[in-house]
């Protein structure tokens, strides 16, 4: 990275530097381009790092000791006074987001990529305008990649001031923990950080307009976190929407409504709007350049990520799909490597991963969508609580359910629920992308006693032939 | 709302066809299966009938140029077309209502196939197909996009049918082969392109430079394709055919009065089937680690056309008699010349002959009709002083060029079947006493 004198033109100019535009430079430089990012972020890293995946992944690991100790007295580990101080914790969060941040910092420095921190506007289809905290600067580049990803979506009826209206953002930041924290939107940033802060002591309500918590998810997976929000005493009010009725120092009152027409009113002392995220694709000048985006602000793009104009190439959030940090990675470095001429294209599963108590995670087709899709299909399921190396990590809630085609035995998608399901999806997403069958995943030895072992015995027991779950064969 | 019309999969292996010419303009009305242009693949015209009725919003190429099936080939706007519905109503739903739907929709659910890309029309395509993707990995995919490959059309041989990495590589180099046994799809992107040093030849004097396109690249690629997959031998010889002439001659009438013109090809034609049956190595094929012995006799027959070289294909030479032959020779000839030749014409030749006799030539070298394994090249049947048992007398002699593969058939084999060959052309009647299934 070189700060300093900006430079007049450059051959790669990247819009971003979350996951997706940081790797499209890494990666473009590695393939001998000389490389611009321009950042609206002092540091690289992006909303996943900085403010995202990273810091919430600290906070769920740290709480998740404040459960797992006590219940470890089952295997006669007693601890008293266990206690965890908010404000130490976030302490040693955001060293961690600081520690990556800056390792990112040092690669693209090693890169000797240009780093202007600025918000860059297409001036015409060779040139930004870029405002920088010391003025305004032009940038001529010979191909550009828009990674500008997206922000927290905002609900009128609750404007977020980050003190008791928050957003995933200020939620992460708490210096103290919430007494009664109202979560509007059940998907998977609300739930991860309900789970966070329930563990933490905050008396937590969830409110999802939609019919279920993780609209569209199988039901199978969501069974276990159910029992676990219910165990937690979580209360969830589906097909509800909330107002703000009142709001002083004391906190928010709100109304809600359910689909019945019933109302409720409740107090809380903070309330976090997690109703999902919008592209950042206003204020790039894409209109000067004639690049259009669709009625939901998302950039259309090709399987080489490029937009309707071919040496602009668009990545991550801001082309809609999963918006997911490592669908904008594989983006960026498909970009990057089209950009340099190589024929790398888009053609891939996405993982999906929840970390939820218990995590959740899936790729490729759930059994609903296969069926929708036309596909004769065949389930394996297997349970962590028949698997050995669960047992003795005193975690055997929830399982793992396979999707195959009945025909040519194909694996079509993998769901998990359950310990450590966010590592294990990597196995059940590699099998995808090389297009196995059931049958070369039950012919691989799974090393004894591990988790992963749970995904052969699940392929198994689509033939009735799982050993360590009983099943009547039909014959 | 402008409706695409993709440039249609033509079957058969064929990946791209030239526009030869547009029957429509933009604005124009256009009816269902009505012609909208002319495009050129392989050897044959083809008329691309529209899709669906529409005003034609734009033309996407140009004549001349080559479209790639799956291309958007035009764009239509539909007779009567109204604004979108669907969109009108989401944007009346309240606004809160409308944030919620998103949460659901925005990325986190997002699960279609584990595919991204909602916004982007190529991944839609891709979502809609709702068949299991190629059984390959993604360092086999990457290779196949480097060859231009598309990996449908490749037959896997790892466990379950899995395309390996040698599967893409053998079908980069024997797409014919591998596709079928007798059509020729052609697969430019992966013909090396002769491509002269930077010279600049005006230095030297006046030129004058055109394009490569239609059927003069479309034979460019065969040639350049067959010698780069077979092992070339010719094999040349004489036949006498005092006889021949006689008989073509004398039954010129007899032939006329059936309203058909006697030529030698017919003979040929006929010497060169009931020959093959006993030499099989020249009415084959090589694929891979694999011989494929053709049991049928369909034979390629060279003719020039202003366009260019045109190769149609008579089928089952051998079950046909020599009058049914020489008519259907120049029913195929005629319509070639007329450019009105259907495609499929063009298609399984299990061998091939090239008559240069009419223009002139003793010795040639032919070079194979990929996949054929061999061609038989006939000069111009000319009269010379022979030595016949010790005495000189004039005949007329035909000369014969056979060129073979040599990774198939030796040149012993060649050799024999040109004698046998010679032997029907020299002594006709023969064919009659050979006449018939075997």
């Amino acid at each position: 990275m070189v700060v300093g004198n900006l430079p007049e033109s450059t051959e790669v100019a990247i819009l971003g530097a979350g996951p997706g535009g940081y790797v499209a430079a890494i990666r473009a430089a590695q393939l001998g381009k000389e490389v611009t990012v321009i950042s609206k972020d002092a540091e690289p890293g992006g909303v996943c790092l900085l403010r995202g995946c990273i810091p919430s992944k600290a906070l769920i690991e740290a709480t998740r000791y404040l459960e797992k100790i006590p219940e470890a007295a089952v295997m006669g580990l007693h601890v008293e006074g266990l206690r965890l101080e908010i404000k130490e914790l976030q302490d040693w969060k955001a060293q961690v987001v600081q520690k990556l941040s800056s390792g990112v910092k040092q690669l693209l420095k090693n890169y000797k990529i240009q780093w202007i921190q600025g918000e860059a506007e297409f001036t015409d289809t060779h040139s930004l305008k870029i405002a920088t905290p010391e003025g305004e600067k032009t940038l001529k580049f010979q191909q550009a990649i828009i990674a500008t990803g997206s922000r927290v979506r905002k609900l009128p009826e609750f404007p977020m001031d980050g003190k008791q209206i928050l957003s995933s953002r200020e939620a992460l930041n708490l210096r103290e923990v919430p007494k009664h924290l109202l979560v509007i939107g059940g998907g998977y940033i609300g739930l991860e950080l309900a789970g966070v802060y329930r563990k933490l002591g905050s008396q937590i309500t969830i409110v999802e307009s939609m019919d279920q918590l993780m609209p569209g998810l199988d039901k199978d997976l969501l069974r276990p976190l159910l029992k676990k929000l219910k165990a937690q005493e979580i209360a969830i009010h589906l097909n509800t929407t909330a107002k703000l009725v009142q709001q002083d120092k004391s906190g928010v009152k709100i109304s809600a409504k359910n689909k019945e027409g019933e109302t409720w009113e409740g107090d809380f002392s903070h309330v976090l709007v997690s109703i999902g995220r919008v592209p950042n694709s206003e204020n790039l000048g894409l209109e000067k350049i004639n690049i259009k985006i669709n009625e939901r602000g998302f950039i259309p793009i090709n399987e080489f990520c490029q937009t309707s104009q071919k040496h602009i190439y668009a990545i991550g959030d801001v082309v809609g799909g999963m918006m997911l940090a490592h669908k904008a990675s594989r983006e960026g470095k498909i970009a990057a490597a089209h950009i340099c001429g190589e024929q790398d294209a888009w053609d891939n599963f996405v993982p999906a991963v929840v970390f939820t108590d218990p995590e959740i995670a899936y790729v490729g087709l759930q059994e609903s969508e296969a069926k929708a899709k036309g596909f004769e299909t065949k389930i394996g399921l297997f349970p962590f609580a028949a698997l050995g190396r669960a047992l003795t990590m005193n975690e055997t809630e929830g399982m793992i359910k396979v999707v195959t085609e009945e025909k040519t035995g194909r694996l079509l998608g993998v769901q998990m629920v359950g310990p450590h399901v966010s590592d294990l999806i990597a196995e059940a997403t590699l099998a995808l992308e090389m297009g196995t069958t059931a049958e070369d995943l039950s012919h691989t030895i799974h090393a004894h006693p591990t988790l992963p072992e749970a995904l052969e015995e699940a392929v198994e027991s689509i033939e009735g032939m799982s050993i360590h779950r009983f099943q009547k064969r039909s014959k | 709302m402008a409706k695409e019309f993709i440039f249609p999969d033509l079957g058969e292996g064929i990946t791209e066809g030239e526009l030869v010419r547009w029957l429509v303009k933009e604005g124009d009305i256009v009816k269902e299966d009505q012609d909208v242009a002319e495009v050129e693949t392989d050897k044959a015209l083809l008329p691309i009938p529209a899709p669906f009725a529409g005003k034609v919003a734009s033309l996407k190429f140009k004549e001349g140029d080559r479209i790639p099936v799956g291309e958007v080939l035009m764009t239509f706007e539909e007779a009567g077309e109204t604004l979108q519905k669907p969109q009108k109503e989401e944007e009346s739903l309240s606004k809160k209502e409308e944030a919620q739907k998103t949460t659901k929709e925005s990325g986190e659910k997002d699960k279609e196939k584990g595919k991204p890309g909602e916004p982007s029309e190529p991944k839609e395509e891709a979502k809609k197909a709702e068949k299991l993707p190629p059984q390959a990995a993604p360092h086999t995919r990457k290779l196949a996009r480097e060859l231009g490959i598309k990996l449908e059309e490749v037959s896997g041989t790892g466990p379950h049918g899995r395309i390996t990495e040698e599967d893409v590589r053998n079908f980069a180099k024997a797409p014919q082969i591998a596709a079928s046994a007798a059509p020729v799809p052609l697969r430019t992107q992966t013909t090396p392109s002769t491509t002269l040093p930077q010279e600049d030849f005006a230095q030297y004097g006046v030129i004058e430079k055109a394009p490569l396109k239609g059927i003069r690249r479309t034979i460019s690629e065969h040639m350049r394709n067959a010698e780069a997959q077979t092992v070339m031998v010719t094999h040349m010889d004489e036949a006498i055919v005092d006889k021949l002439m006689q008989l073509k001659k004398s039954k010129a009438e007899f032939a006329q009065a059936k309203g058909v013109k006697l030529t030698l090809l017919p003979f040929l034609l006929k010497a060169c089937s009931t020959a093959l049956k006993d030499y099989p190595s020249l009415n084959a094929s090589l694929s891979g680690d694999e011989i494929i012995y053709k049991k049928y006799y369909h034979f390629g027959f060279a003719i020039d056309t202003e366009a260019g070289l045109m190769v149609p294909v008579i089928k089952n030479v051998d079950k046909k008699s020599i009058l049914n032959l020489a008519s259907e020779l120049s029913e195929l000839s005629k319509q070639a010349r007329e450019r009105s030749i259907a495609r499929e014409a063009f298609q399984g030749h299990s061998f091939t002959i090239t008559n240069i006799g009419s223009i002139g030539g003793k010795a040639f070298t032919p070079i194979i009709h990929y996949p054929d394994s061999a061609i038989l090249g006939v000069g111009r049947s000319y009269e010379k002083a022979i030595v016949e048992k010790g005495k000189v007398r004039a005949a007329w002699v035909m000369p014969l060029c056979l060129t073979f593969d040599h990774r198939v058939s030796d040149g012993a084999t060649a050799a024999r079947f040109t004698n046998q060959v010679i032997q029907y052309l020299q002594d006709p009647d023969l064919l009659l006493l050979e006449e018939g299934e075997d």
